[in-house]
Parts: C-alpha cells; structure tokens; sequence
C-alpha cells in the first residue's frame, strides 16, 4: 500500500505541472482554478481508478478527467473571466526585469487570448499536441475522436492561429519571431 | 491561392506522415514558398505555445498532494458542483461528524424499533406485517390503542404527504412512499448461471418483493456485499503446499456482481450519486472475486485484499447499508 502511494506520488510529481499548464491554457489563464482542476483529477484518479487503471494509461486517463472538468466549468457559463486580469495574476513577478516580466506578460496573454479564439476541441487537441507532445492516436484516445479528426483540429487551430497572428502582428508591428 | 499540401505540413511537422511521405514532402517544400513559409509559421506557434510555462509553486503543490493522500480531504476551493460529484451534501462526507451522525440515526432506529415492539406486545395485535410496519412508519404518537385499521389508514393519508417543504430538496434520498417512475432495464442474465437478477418489475419474489423499493434491495445489497467483503478479508494464505480456499466467497461475488450493476443503474437513474459512486467502485472487487480461480494465487487474493482495504470499502458499505437502513 505504501509502495502504491509512493507511485503515485511519482505520478503526481511528475505530471501535475504539466496538466496544470494543459488546463490553465484550456481555462484561458485561470491558474487557481487551473490547479484545482487539477488536483481534483488527481483525487479522482486515486479514489476510484488507482490500481484500476494500468500505470501507462493513467496520464492518459487524467488528461481525459481534467478536460471534463474543464468543460463542466465552461457548461456552467462562469467562464466569463477578465483574461488580462486573470493573466496579471498568473504572471506575478519573478526573477526578471521589469521590461522582461512585461514582454513576458504581453507574449503570454496574447498567446492565451489567441487560443481563447479557438473552438474548445481543436484548442484541446492543439494543447495536447503541441506542450503536451501526444501522439494523433494518444490524442484521439484522450479526446475521445478519430485519429484523422485529430488531424484536421490541429490543422485547423494552427491555420487560425497563423492567420490572427499575422494580422496581429501587421496591427501592432510586433515581431512573431 | 495557397498550396494544397499545406495540410500535411501540419502533419509533417507533427512526425505522423510515413517516412516516404514524408520525405516527398520535405523535397516539395524547398520548392514551395507557400509550404516554406506555413512550417515556419507553424514552427513559430508551437515555439509559443510552448514557451508558455507557468510556475508552481512546489510547497502548493506538495501541499495539494498530501491532501489527496490524507483521509477526509474535502477540496475547499473547488467550486460546489464540482465536488457534489463525489458527495452531494456536505454533512454526508465521511467524516466524524458524518459518523457520529450515522451512529445516532442508528441508535435512533433500534430504539424505535424496540419502543414499538414493546408497545405492540402491550397493544391490539396487527395483524399483517407489512401493514405493522407502515404503521411504524406513521404513527409515533398514537397512543390510542386503536388498532391496525386505524393506524394503516393514517399511514394511507400519509402517502400523499412529502416530507419536508424545502429541506426535502437537499436529501440524498428522501423518504419517498411513493416510488419514483423507474427506467426500465434489460433483464440481466447471469453467465454464472440462472441465478439473482431480475428485472426492474422485480416480481419473482411475489407481494413482498414488489413492496420493496431499491432503497431496500439496495441496502441489502450492501449488506450482503460487506459481509462478503469481511469473508473475503479473512480468507486464509496457502500454507503448506495448500491454496486458498475462495470457492464460497467466488459463489456470492458471482451472485452479487449482478445485483450492483442493476442497483448502480438504479442509483444513477434516480440521480443518487452517492449510492451510484459507492456501486461503482465496489463492482471492480467484486468482478475480481467472482472471476478468481478455484484455487487461486496467494498475490491475487492479497491484491483484491488490499485494493478493499485501500478504498475502505467495508466500512463505507457498513455506513451506507445502515443509512440506507435508517431511511426505510
């Protein structure tokens, strides 16, 4: 028993930053929120799935809980959050300049603001891709979809995002590089 | 108008194209500035999106774990309906003050029920035993010795009666006479056998039965299963060149099993969480059970040992059957 909390202590060590970050970006900046989700889908893994589940499916499996989660929040419509406030307080000061904090910041919230713009499955899938680094299949099995859906989500969130940062960038003479 | 190809340098880009695709592809974009420059743009994003790494803070983070670990955390900052998932009224988490609740609506039930027996020995005699226990369920201050009549037709009256305006909302529960419509399931056929279950009409057990709601039959169900449970627990280790002996503990859970995934269904159709998240994570144990071999692994028997006493199972059943019994 001690043996299975110390795994999954491992688990929990190794793969709570990263479904925060997923869920925080899903959230569109919402860190406490965001972290709670988080340990709520660790919480359901242990009360009901530990041991259930095998050990490799279990990223998996919280992926698929924590996205629930998610999606239960934007179901009830509280959504509506004040993202540059929200992302304020994300980004709160660390061992950096000022001028780098602030470049940081505005990099960050238009990051978060042009995956806000994007229909919540190809967000999902996009996330899952791209800082989570999951297979199409791995994708689709968390997701719930086929793998040639996946496909053609992740295109479509890039080609989106390309076109709004393009924009972005000829309004505001911003570098995207 | 912009190069058809540029779909599959999204997939390019992601390592899911053949190798000879890919390689066709990467011959195609050195001669394709729409190509060329869309695996730059998309590069440039994933950089972005990447880039995108918040820190935690790892004393919050330790804190959460220990949390999850520890007994009888309940999530603070989780919003209400996230964690009504689990238990859907606060004063029904496990807790001590959960238990000592229990305790007293048991103490509560067995004076009762000792009150009224020695009260109908005292009393006109009733008749029927299903009419004597509708009238222990109306009459708590009828003093009259009026007799069954009476007190069966005051029972009557009371099913029209809801318990409770506005409290009865939160119950978990509530004390309905009146059962609520009910999804009708398939019949459930046991590969172990024509054993159990039964319908949704549940009739095969004539007038008796069909009184019963699932309230009943569900904490019978868990009765049966903790005792189940508390005989597995005890199931002795293979000494000697001798293996475990299970076959009766291997009957019940075959029996059982059924039963759960009916009355789960059951739970989950009239909405009662509590009961359905209790169902859910027993079935698994005893899935297990019914499928062990006649003599099993010493390593099997321990891992579904361990699994019960991981989640408390018997002590969950134990508090359930009992609330479920207080609430007949």
């Amino acid at each position: 028993m001690a043996s299975e909390d110390e795994e999954f202590t491992m688990l929990f060590q190794d793969f709570y930053p990263s479904l925060c970050r997923f869920l925080e970006c899903l959230l569109g900046g919402r860190a406490a929120l965001a972290q709670d989700l988080a340990q709520e889908s660790f919480l359901q893994l242990h009360r009901t799935a530990w041991g259930v589940v095998p050990p490799q499916e279990a990223r998996f499996w919280l992926y698929r809980v924590a996205r629930n989660f998610a999606l239960n929040e934007f179901r009830k419509g509280q959504t509506r959050y004040r993202l540059f406030d929200r992302v304020v307080e994300v980004m709160r000061p660390r061992t950096r300049t000022p001028e780098e904090q602030f470049e940081l910041q505005e990099r960050h919230q238009l990051v978060l603001e042009m995956l806000q713009t994007l229909p919540e499955d190809q967000r999902a899938a996009l996330l899952l891709r791209e800082q989570e680094q999951l297979s199409y299949r791995e994708i689709g099995e968390v997701l719930n979809i086929s793998e040639s859906k996946v496909k053609v989500d992740i295109f479509r969130a890039r080609n989106a995002l390309r076109d709004r940062w393009t924009k972005r960038v000829k309004a505001y003479g911003a570098s995207v590089h | 108008m912009s190069c058809e190809l540029i779909e599959e340098i999204s997939s390019l880009i992601d390592g899911e194209l053949t190798a000879d695709r890919a390689r066709l592809l990467e011959r195609h974009v050195t001669q394709c500035d729409d190509c060329q420059k869309a695996r730059a743009d998309f590069l440039n994003l994933r950089n972005q999106i990447t880039a995108f790494n918040p820190a935690l803070d790892p004393a919050g983070a330790s804190q959460r774990l220990d949390q999850i670990l520890g007994t009888g955390y309940v999530p603070q900052s989780i919003p209400a309906r996230a964690t009504r998932s689990l238990w859907p009224i606060s004063w029904l988490r496990p807790s001590p003050a959960f238990a000592t609740l229990a305790v007293l609506l048991i103490a509560g039930v067995v004076g009762l029920v000792v009150y009224r027996s020695h009260y109908r020995e005292s009393a006109t005699p009733v008749p029927d035993g299903t009419m004597a226990k509708q009238a222990n369920k109306s009459s708590n201050s009828g003093a009259d010795a009026s007799g069954a009549t009476q007190l069966a037709s005051v029972s009557n009256n009371n099913h029209a009666i809801k318990p409770g305006g506005k409290g009865s909302k939160t119950k978990t529960r509530p004390r309905v006479e009146t059962p609520k419509p009910r999804t009708t399931f398939p019949e459930l056929t046991s590969p172990y056998g024509r054993q159990v279950i039964a319908t949704n009409s549940a009739d095969n057990e004539g007038g008796r039965m069909r009184a019963a709601d699932a309230e009943t039959l569900t904490a019978r169900h868990l009765e049966q299963s903790e005792l189940l449970l508390r005989a597995f627990r005890n199931v002795r280790a293979a000494h000697a060149g001798l293996r475990a002996e299970v076959a009766y503990e291997r009957q019940r859970a075959q029996k059982l099993v059924y039963q759960n995934i009916l009355l789960r269904r059951e739970a989950d159709a009239s909405g009662d969480v509590q009961v359905s998240t209790l169902l859910d994570s027993l079935e698994p144990i005893l899935l297990d059970i019914a499928n062990l071999p006649d003599q099993p692994h010493d390593e099997d028997v321990k891992a579904i040992k361990e699994r019960v006493e991981r989640k408390n199972l018997v002590a969950l059943l134990q508090v359930n059957s009992a609330l479920a019994r207080a609430n007949e």
